[in-house]
């Protein structure tokens, strides 16, 4: 049974500033399995952010027979006991030291308070910062913070973790380093992870399952498995392969997004640099 | 909620609030001597600005008090920015002298009120000087730190193009601190005609000071609402114009 | 300046000024007294004031209760209203937007000019000192109290949210901590305006409290006792304002 599993689900509201309804989704349907790395691959715009906030419970979907089932359960507000959630600014409380932070979520759960420092340590131990758990956010640079933010997402040990474009604010290296641990991390703990991106080269760097969506109103135009061995070689003649794959598939929507007169994000789809 | 614009809801605010205070005092038995309708307030206000009213020598008193305020802040300004430079010229005597004046910042300066009435006597110099004390510490510290926070880049850029000490001084520094150093003229202002005018009600001998306490011993109610908001309306103008001009300046 | 100088005598520079600026800040003082460039009748000297520093404390020692206790009320009332008012127009950004004008507009007119009409409502005992004193606190706090509800970040609630915490444990561990280096820093305003508040009440109608004890030494030339309690008044307030002011800088620190 997969652990995600939406069905026909769709997204509609009214935009005050336009008086004009907009769809955000359009009868959407995936599933994910345990384990999956899924990612989440299309335009800006075209809703992925959105499903992304739906399966987390943040955000209600259209009532109208779309279903989005957790654990085999339907989805009713945050279950913070099976999702972590990740988004693109750590979100570090800067009043609270690295530790603290990463115990946050913690405190919400009945883990007492020796439990949820040993498992805050061993966290940010996995990702190497270990000594600075006693510093402030202040003190860390864009990178750290944001492995910071993966550690409080891990120490929940949930099953299923989603993330939102959690790199997209950091410098390239950053990028392709946190990428590498993530991905040795899943391997590791083995949790379901669903990864928002606008990022061609992340898309299939990282994942596992890339599930392409249309420009707005979104709909999944493609779900393709990526079996590219580990540890992936960025350049080298299979990944360029499967890139392309997906290049056809998301162009037409990419144009499509900014013919549409939407206001184009910084970036819209990153190809991959030679 | 959101169609009335935050402006316009103050102005209904406070009409409302000056409705209900004209009733309350119409309708209820609160004695006249305690609180007066706006409406007298406004008439009694009236009177005194055609010199219609018993108020003594109105103009005379008005212009006093705003003859010291604006004496008080000319050198407060004056002394404010200079004393400020010296402060941020050198680290060492900015280091030195700060903690100094953090001290006598932190020294509510309506202690030394009686003793500069004691030293200068009850003349208008006290008020004035009481006045330059109360300001002049903000002054101070926002030159100072305006001065200091200049970026060290634009220092460099006028160094490389062979500016000298001075030169770089007002064309560089000076201009690249003054949204901070005008900053601490506006608030200056503000302190000082609060000196002043706290000078002129503890000594009631001259001034509007004087004339709020006349009012207040005849128990001359409306007038005593009424020149009480002439003298608040004259902070509140001279504040909103300074800050205007700060607002104007700031962009040129 | 500080070429030729080793690093030990550079950083002690700064306190050696310090020191001989206030030394011949004393010296001039004394001298002026005793060289009578200002009469002896409006100025003490240094020791003078010293020495008659205890016996004034001792003497003031009911007074000073008296205003202790009136400043403590103003701050403790001041503080209490303006958060009750502070967190309930926080409530909306539609009230905040509006209010937050006018309310600064208390804060940046001369109060002192109602004094007559504070003692009018409330007579001329402690009543008017507190309520002037609770008045002058009120508004740089409650314009703190409504600066600090921007200082949390929609993200910030949106992540507790999404870790499954309800509003009030959202308010307790987000909302709160947020707010709290703008709120103590408010206090710091608050009591600083509440105690001149109160001093200058008692200044006025000169009839207990430091403020009148100080009056009467003035308008009785017992020139040393009144510098005296002057210099006693000022350390007061001082300890009170540094010990605020570094608790304002501990809440803060996080900040920088």
């Amino acid at each position: 049974m997969p652990i995600i599993e939406v069905t026909g689900v769709s997204k509609t509201y009214h935009d005050a500033a336009s008086d004009r309804v907009v769809r955000t989704l359009d009868k959407v349907s995936i599933a994910a399995q345990e384990n999956d790395f899924l990612i989440l691959l299309g335009p800006s715009g075209c809703g992925k952010s959105t499903l992304l906030n739906i399966i987390a419970g943040l955000v209600p979907y259209d009532q109208d027979g779309g279903r989005v089932l957790v654990a085999g359960k339907p989805v009713t507000g945050p279950n913070p006991k099976l999702m972590a959630y990740m988004f693109q600014d750590p979100v570090l409380y800067p009043w609270r030291t690295v530790l603290k932070n990463v115990e946050f979520g913690l405190e919400a759960h009945d883990v007492d308070k020796a439990q949820r420092r040993e498992r805050a340590l061993k966290y940010l131990r996995l990702v190497g910062l270990e000594e600075f758990a006693d510093a402030y956010p202040r003190q860390l640079s864009g990178g750290m913070a944001q492995r910071v933010a993966l550690c409080r997402a891990l120490a929940l040990e949930t099953d299923i973790i989603l993330m939102d474009e959690p790199f997209a604010a950091l410098d390239e290296q950053s990028r392709i380093l946190l990428g590498d641990e993530l991905v040795s991390i899943w391997r590791q703990v083995r949790r379901t992870i669903v990864f928002v991106t606008h990022s061609l080269t992340e898309a299939v760097y990282l994942g596992q399952r890339i599930a392409v969506f249309t420009a707005r109103p979104g709909r999944i135009k493609l779900d393709i498995a990526n079996d590219l061995p580990r540890p992936r070689a960025i350049g080298a003649a299979d990944f360029n392969q499967m890139v392309d794959r997906v290049w056809q598939q998301l162009k037409a929507e990419s144009q499509a997004a900014s013919a549409s007169g939407k206001k184009a994000a910084r970036e819209e789809i990153l190809l991959p640099k030679e | 909620m959101g169609r009335l614009s935050p402006a316009l809801a103050r102005v209904l605010l406070v009409l409302v609030l000056l409705a209900l205070w004209e009733i309350f005092t119409r309708l209820s038995s609160v004695s006249v001597i305690l609180i007066a309708p706006p409406s007298a307030i406004i008439w009694q206000m009236v009177q005194i600005l055609i010199r219609a009213s018993n108020v003594p020598d109105f103009y005379a008193n008005a212009w006093l008090t705003i003859v010291e305020i604006l004496v008080a802040y000319g050198l407060a300004a004056v002394f404010g920015v200079l004393t400020g430079i010296a402060v941020a010229s050198s680290k060492v005597i900015g280091d030195a002298f700060e903690p100094i004046l953090l001290v006598l910042y932190a020294v509510p300066k309506i202690i030394l009120y009686p003793v500069i009435v004691l030293m200068i006597g009850t003349g208008p110099a006290t008020k004035i000087i009481f006045g330059i004390f109360v300001g002049i510490f903000v002054i101070i510290f926002n030159t100072a730190a305006g001065l200091r926070q200049v970026e060290p880049n634009y220092l460099r850029l006028a160094h490389s193009l062979g500016y000298g000490g001075a030169k770089i001084f007002f064309k560089v520094e000076l201009p690249a601190a003054a949204q901070t150093i005008l900053a601490g003229l506006r608030l200056g202002f503000g302190y000082t005609i609060i000196g002043v005018l706290t000078g002129e009600l503890l000594l009631v001998n001259a001034g509007l000071g004087y004339l709020i306490d006349w009012a207040s011993v005849n128990y001359y109610t409306a007038q005593l609402y009424a020149l009480i908001v002439i003298t608040l309306a004259i902070g509140v103008v001279a504040n909103y114009v300074v800050g205007h001009l700060e607002r104007r300046w700031v962009r040129g | 300046m500080g070429e030729g100088m080793s690093p030990r005598q550079r950083k002690y520079l700064p306190l050696a000024i310090r020191l001989a600026a206030i030394a011949i800040f004393i010296v001039i003082w004394d001298l002026a007294v005793r060289l009578g460039w200002i009469d002896p009748l409006f100025l003490a000297t240094p020791l003078d004031t010293l020495e008659h520093l205890v016996p004034v404390t001792e003497h003031a020692a009911r007074d000073l209760a008296v205003t202790l206790t009136a400043f403590i009320s103003a701050f403790v009332a001041g503080v209490f209203v303006a958060l009750a008012i502070g967190f309930a127009i926080n409530l909306s950004n539609y009230s905040r937007k509006m209010l937050l004008p006018l309310l600064a507009l208390g804060v940046t007119i001369p109060k002192v000019t109602l004094l007559p009409l504070f003692i009018l409502w409330f007579g001329i005992a402690q009543m008017p000192v507190i309520v002037f004193g609770a008045l002058s606190g009120f508004f740089p706090m409650v314009i703190n109290v409504m600066t600090a509800g921007g200082e949390v970040k929609p993200n910030q609630l949106l992540l507790a949210k999404a870790m499954g915490f309800g509003p009030l444990q959202i308010f307790r561990k987000v909302t709160l901590p947020a707010m709290l280096p703008v709120l103590v820093s408010g206090l710091f305003y608050a009591c600083n305006a509440s105690m001149m508040g109160v001093f200058i009440v008692e200044l006025a109608l000169a009839r207990h409290g430091l403020g009148a004890v100080v009056h009467d030494l003035a308008v009785t030339f017992q020139t040393a006792d009144m510098y005296a309690a002057v210099l006693l008044t000022a350390s007061i307030t001082v300890a009170i304002n540094m010990a605020l002011w570094y608790a304002a800088r501990y809440f803060g620190r996080w900040r920088y």
